[in-house]
């Protein structure tokens, strides 16, 4: 009798122990907020949002994975089958173009389209005269297409 | 919704498929009484060494999907009855442990797909070949890929995964990253003498210690190195055990010889990790020194295959010349100063800090070491791994920020036989108990 109530009472502690150790891993995989996350937000924005609390990137800031997918998003249907906009970036820093974003092999660059990423208008020599702007975020990041 | 839907799909998916062996052509291989987990994770040792030779084939992915689906249909078709029966009597006996690895499974897929992000590396070295793959081309175009000195297995079977999911989005690649690490991570725990629920919290516990999405699901290929260990270990405690050489034996020595083909091709380091892991067997199986000495052929072998791929697609043949530009003997002497080894322990010492399983990897040792417990043949494998990352950072050119960003993953790819460690201990305390 008293081992059955020992055996009893070890169970329940490994049950509710386990249980607490499932709610801390939960937790620590936000695995609510991340469910909800999926539930509410496309791919697109838990994209921006995901890069945008990355250090090395943001939305249009650093790398700008975010302004590039926005990019890809809002013109893919217009881009050339397998050519990609030339990313040019001119943050003081030098960064990679992610442009496995558009998710082409080895694609052409085309110059005739550019994405101008950390543009200051007060620092940078980059003639956006010879240009259409086809997409802007805030003087900062932008859309180009040449004129013809 | 549906992409809730469609990353548990995946996931169930992974799970039927990677449960029906190849193997059952054989009779022995029926008699050898594997555990579910164990059984999955010989068969994607088969599948993913099977897909690694077709794409030797220079084929592309639909061309080496086709031919998989097709092995799949006919080993189903020949033995579903058998495999029902039999899976339904391992299933209903293990039912916790499956299920609970599932939801863990699940939890982390989602986590991966909402993280999304991928590691400067990934996007540096990885992404471009996983894209060569995704997008239908084959090995010979991955000399445009980038990177061409790096192998590509990686990037083969986590575009294959995202060819097949029901999702088009990037991260439905390392999805299948996800049930690797899972299912290689509980077959090693599997090992501990306790019951199923048990090995439940220890699977929990290791989880909440190692879970870091940088480390793990941001494209490195370390989880690929760390897995493929994590199934080696598991065989080498079983050949622990067995007295004379029968049909396990050899089943887990086939296992080990598919795991090291597979760690050659994940990362440039594989090589020599796959020759310590041999090594190491010298010290687990004296009795069988022969036999050893042809599986370490066997290995040397591999090696020399991927050498022979490599030259035959104009892949550069190269021993990671972005961290060691200059590789004549003269360069690699002036590097051998005692100020580089203090950063290098400085920083190892740190680690442990970084680390909790890695500190309390010490402290097991530690209490192993005054129990008297036998572990050679860890210790061995543990002392040549770090020597070897002792020598890598002792050469490496900008020595201080490469031991920075680097370190961790290294110490990560070894962090299985940590956990033997708690496996050693753990077992030999109940049987001096006992």
């Amino acid at each position: 009798m008293i081992l059955n109530r020992k055996f009893i009472k070890n169970k329940k502690t490994s049950i509710i122990f386990l249980v607490l150790l499932i709610f801390f891993f939960l937790k620590l995989t936000n695995f609510p907020k991340n469910v909800y996350d999926l539930l509410k937000d496309n791919y697109e924005e838990r994209f921006i949002s995901s890069y945008n609390n990355v250090f090395y990137s943001g939305f249009c800031n650093k790398s700008s994975h975010g302004y590039i997918y926005h990019i890809y998003k809002k013109f893919s249907k217009t881009m050339n089958q397998n050519s990609v906009p030339k990313i040019i970036n001119l943050d003081p820093i030098k960064r990679k173009k992610p442009y496995w974003i558009f998710l082409f092999h080895d694609p052409k660059i085309n110059q005739d389209e550019i994405i101008l990423l950390n543009y200051d208008q007060s620092l940078s020599n980059f003639d956006l005269k010879k240009y259409e702007i086809l997409d802007n975020h805030q003087n900062k990041c932008l859309f180009l297409r040449k004129n013809d | 919704m549906t992409e809730l839907f469609f990353i548990f799909l995946n996931l169930i998916l992974l799970t039927v498929f990677f449960s029906i062996s190849p193997l059952v052509f054989f009779k022995k291989y029926n008699l050898l009484n594997l555990n579910f987990f164990e059984n999955t994770t010989t068969n994607f040792l088969i599948y993913f060494n099977i897909i690694l030779f077709l794409s030797f084939l220079n084929l592309n992915l639909s061309q080496i999907l086709k031919i998989i689906f097709l092995i799949f249909l006919i080993v189903l078709l020949i033995n579903i009855k058998k495999e029902i029966v039999k899976y339904q009597k391992i299933i209903l006996n293990h039912k916790v442990l499956i299920l609970f690895v599932l939801f863990i499974s699940f939890v982390l897929s989602i986590d991966v797909a909402n993280k999304i992000f991928i590691s400067w590396d990934s996007e540096k070295f990885w992404t471009s070949k996983v894209l060569n793959f995704y997008n239908g081309y084959k090995i010979e175009n991955l000399s445009d890929a980038g990177n061409p000195h790096y192998p590509y297995l990686g990037a083969l079977i986590t575009s294959i995964n995202w060819k097949i999911s029901f999702i088009d989005y990037e991260y439905a690649s390392r999805l299948i990253l996800v049930f690797i690490f899972c299912y290689s991570l509980i077959t090693l725990i599997d090992n501990f003498k306790i019951n199923d629920n048990k090995k439940v919290l220890f699977f929990l516990l290791f989880l909440i210690i190692i879970y870091d999405y940088d480390l793990l699901f941001s494209g490195n290929q370390e989880i690929l190195i760390f897995s493929f260990i994590a199934i080696i270990m598991n065989n080498y405690y079983k050949i622990k055990f067995i007295k004379k050489i029968n049909s396990n034996y050899f089943l887990n020595i086939f296992s080990i010889i598919l795991c090291c083909n597979l760690i050659i091709w994940t990362k440039q380091e594989g090589m020599f990790y796959v020759i310590f892991l041999i090594v190491t067997l010298f010290f687990l199986d004296r009795k069988n020194t022969k036999l050893n000495t042809l599986y370490l052929l066997i290995t040397m072998s591999l090696i020399g295959v991927k050498i022979l791929v490599f030259y035959i697609y104009n892949l550069e043949i190269s021993l990671n010349k972005s961290v060691i530009t200059d590789l004549s003997l003269t360069s690699l002497l002036s590097k051998i100063t005692i100020e580089r080894i203090f950063i290098i322990v400085e920083y190892l010492v740190y680690a442990h800090f970084q680390s909790l399983l890695l500190l309390s990897g010490l402290l097991i040792y530690t209490l192993i070491k005054l129990v008297k417990i036998k572990i050679q043949y860890l210790e061995i494998c543990i002392l040549l791994n770090l020597l070897f990352l002792l020598g890598v950072y002792l050469l490496v050119d900008n020595q201080e920020f490469n031991i920075k960003h680097g370190i961790n993953r290294l110490i990560f790819n070894i962090t299985p036989l940590i956990i033997m460690l708690y496996l050693e201990y753990f077992n030999n305390s109940l049987k001096i108990k006992t």
